[in-house]
């Protein structure tokens, strides 16, 4: 793991980097509890944007993450992929912050999931996403070099 | 035509001012040309997902980024804020170059609606629309 090894919050344990890019981007967290896992990051300075507060497209990278886990998750870890993804920001996150989100799968139909959660920093909703997931049964496209 | 593995943009394409996320997962390279925001950024394997593919955290970074860089083409540099972004992931994409190309639809008041495509060698791999703010006005 390249990313921080910062200790996790209390009550939440490391989870574990699935991939090249979340490993640089996390350290991700995640704790367990009787209505779904709740995820969670620190805000730290690597994820700035110029203004001093979280980029968006980090808040972003951190739902399609974890909302990539629901899915998968809801759908036996068979494979998904993303369809759509829809943000709406209402409060910045700065250094220091710890972000939180228990994704919900809100409905599954033949073919796809729906996901969304409200994102909040010490119980005030900072943004929201909702998002589409395909469900597939067999490899995912393999993507091309370019 | 850019090449796969070229290591530099061409030469009118400048580096993106950026904050430390952005340099994190860039380097970003832009171009304002006629009202569009175009941007490039070579992709490694340092952006992939488990499965070989860009993460798609990253095409929603890349569209966040082209979407505020045309907004802010309209507003002269005034900083804007993104209120809402929606993303549409249309193909799968490996190493290479990755062109986003922004621009603006409509501005009312504080708000400017954009619109935004990420191509690959030509295939589309997103499409977004954002909602930006101007900052410090109402």
């Amino acid at each position: 793991m390249t990313g921080e090894a910062a200790a996790p919050p209390p009550g939440y344990q490391h989870s574990e980097p699935a991939d090249p890019y979340e490993d640089a981007i996390g350290p991700f967290y995640v704790r367990v509890t009787p209505e779904g896992p709740i995820y969670a990051f620190s805000v730290t300075e690597k994820h700035m944007n110029m203004s001093g507060n979280a980029h968006g497209g980090m808040l972003g990278c951190f739902a399609d993450t974890i909302f990539r886990l629901a899915a998968g998750s809801a759908n036996d870890g068979a494979k998904v992929t993303p369809l759509s993804m829809s943000l709406s920001f209402m409060a910045a996150a700065r250094a220091g912050d710890l972000v939180e989100c228990r994704p919900e799968v809100i409905r599954r139909t033949a073919g796809t999931l729906f996901v969304s959660g409200s994102f909040n920093v010490g119980g005030v909703i900072i943004f929201s996403a909702s998002s589409l997931w395909e469900t597939l049964r067999t490899p995912p496209e393999t993507a091309k070099n370019v | 035509m850019l090449e796969p593995h070229q290591p530099q943009p061409p030469p009118e394409y400048a580096m993106m001012p950026s904050g430390p996320f952005s340099r994190l997962t860039g380097p970003h390279y832009f171009l304002a040309c006629e009202g569009v925001y175009a941007m490039l950024v070579h992709m490694e394997d340092r952006h992939f997902d488990r499965t070989g593919a860009v993460h798609g955290g990253m095409l929603v970074n890349i569209s966040d980024n082209a979407n505020t860089g045309a907004a802010e083409l309209l507003t002269g540099g005034t900083a804007v804020v993104t209120v809402s972004l929606n993303c549409d992931y249309t193909g799968k994409v490996g190493r290479g170059w990755l062109l986003a190309e922004a621009r603006v639809s409509r501005q009312s008041g504080s708000m400017i609606f954009t619109a935004c495509e990420i191509r690959s060698r030509g295939g589309l791999i997103m499409s977004s629309s954002a909602i930006c703010k101007i900052q410090g006005v109402r």
